[in-house]
């Protein structure tokens, strides 16, 4: 019967969480050589960047590598790259076929570095179509469009997509988290009939929009998905352990040490792409949220 | 210890039915040294403990395989309580509580991929959370002793984290938004200062 009544009177404090700047210090990393590269079967010229990784807190631009020697090959013709600006290396105008292997090789400070990566068929868009969700119950005056697909997905397993969107000739979905990108898991072999595969903020009508569909290998599929792990979609301490994105782009004769190889990617893909104009709103598919 | 578990990498948490295929199955040593001194009479009563530990993991998938510290691993650990009776009906005593940080995997670096600046990560649980240390301070002053008197109760004022120590419980690093190619980390912590008064009432 003790202590029935024990707390009357308390002060109630409302626990807010606060949050200020923390002031460490962090060990100066390993520098190591950052690959940013693709060739598409499109006849251009194709780019492969690269750069350095810097410390944590060393706040500017990555610093560009120049003078390296690249080259990509299928196995019977090699093309090589030139440096057209501070770490900028481009191709003569040409086009990768998909179902060969190409091999990335780069050759920098005597050291070789080399990547392989496999171009994937990328089936044709037949159409896109427009669409919107309405939200005027909420009051919310929404002028984004939603990109809809329309295409046949191809009957073979494990493929895998991404889609760029281009406004009037601009792209818009030029860092990494603003692009869709699937597995065909639950589509494949099916029809893609408006499959939501993006959207654009603030469209006007006759606004121009170019989709791009582009079939990229499982590995690239799996390192966009750890990039984004690691950035937009850490959950801080709700979320798994952190960890370092698996690039496709080693250090030969280095008996197999995997922790110098280069970060990034070296990237081999078909692309198809479709224009249209935006519609009048009446044209434009009403979408359900389920 | 054989059979321990931990997080692989990229481990997938929220809502995932199939959680146990997150975890990497590998083995884990823990050493720990406790020391203890208390005194029990007169006015001034308390004590102090201390407490030396040492908690390790090797798990084949995880951190290349090499030994690292497990996520609860605190080396020191002390605990220091006081109790002052000033005269008959007041009471003053105090609390000092204090543990190193807690392993954690900071970045070390950064590069550039897809226009984002993508973290490179150290070894698993290679850094500390800075250390965690707080004060609590209580006064009591009990009511007065009267014969037949069936209420009794006291009055106590305390104070929680008294001198107001941002303990961390996160640190947040992140690409700023106003500056793309600024990098920052921030600390989030819970509970501040927190003073607070009671009235306990035993019949």
């Amino acid at each position: 019967m003790k202590n029935i009544l024990y707390t009357i009177l308390t002060f109630i404090l409302i626990l807010s969480s606060c949050t200020e700047p923390y002031d460490t210090e962090l060990e100066s990393g390993f520098v190591r050589l950052v690959v940013q590269g693709s060739i598409s079967d499109e006849l251009k010229i194709h780019q492969v960047i690269l750069s350095k990784s810097a410390d944590y807190f060393s706040n500017e631009p990555a610093p560009k590598v120049s003078g390296a020697n690249i080259s990509i090959s299928d196995g019977e013709n090699s093309f090589n790259l030139t440096e057209i600006s501070d770490g900028i290396y481009e191709t003569d105008s040409i086009a990768g076929v998909p179902g060969k292997t190409y091999t990335l090789t780069i050759v920098s400070d005597g050291i070789t570095y080399e990547s392989q990566c496999y171009m994937n068929y990328c089936p044709p868009i037949d159409s896109i179509n427009f669409g919107y969700y309405d939200l005027s119950q909420y009051d919310i005056v929404d002028s984004s469009a939603y990109i809809l697909l329309n295409a046949m997905e191809p009957e073979t397993p494990d493929n895998f997509y991404m889609w760029n969107i281009y406004r009037n000739g601009v792209l818009e979905t030029d860092t990494i988290n603003e692009v869709y990108f699937s597995d065909d898991v639950f589509i494949n072999g099916y029809y893609m009939y408006d499959a939501e595969v993006g959207w654009v903020r603030n469209v006007a009508i006759d606004d121009t929009i170019t989709l791009e569909m582009l079939a990229i290998t499982e590995e690239y599929f799996n390192y966009i998905y750890q990039l984004l792990s690691v950035t937009d979609w850490n959950m801080g301490p709700f979320g798994g352990p952190p960890a370092n994105p698996d690039g496709n782009i080693i250090e030969i004769n280095d008996n197999g040490n995997d922790n110098d190889d280069p970060l990034g990617f070296f990237l081999a893909y078909s692309i198809y792409r479709i224009t249209d104009t935006i519609p009048k709103k009446d044209e434009w598919i009403e979408l359900e949220w389920f | 210890m054989e059979n321990q578990i931990d997080f692989k990498d990229f481990a997938d948490l929220m809502l995932n039915a199939e959680y146990e295929s997150e975890f990497r199955i590998g083995d884990a040593w823990s050493y720990c040294a406790e020391f203890f001194i208390r005194k029990q009479q007169g006015n001034f009563t308390g004590w102090i403990s201390y407490t030396l530990a040492k908690a390790e993991r090797k798990i084949p998938e995880i951190n290349d395989g090499k030994i690292y510290s497990s996520s609860y691993d605190r080396p020191h650990s002390i605990s220091i309580v006081g109790s002052y009776d000033l005269g008959k009906r007041w009471n003053i005593s105090a609390t000092w509580v204090y543990a190193s940080g807690t392993p954690v995997t900071f970045p070390t670096g950064r590069y550039e991929q897809g226009n984002k600046i993508i973290p490179i990560y150290s070894e698993r649980n290679g850094y500390r959370m800075p250390d965690y240390h707080r004060m609590d301070l209580s006064i009591t002053l009990k009511g007065k002793e009267k014969p037949n008197k069936r209420l009794k109760s006291d009055l106590n004022i305390s104070v929680y984290n008294l001198y107001n120590r941002h303990n961390a419980w996160m640190i947040n690093f992140s690409q700023d938004e106003d500056d793309p190619t600024v990098t920052k980390a921030d600390l989030v912590y819970v509970f501040p200062i927190i003073p607070s008064l009671t009235w306990n009432f035993h019949f």
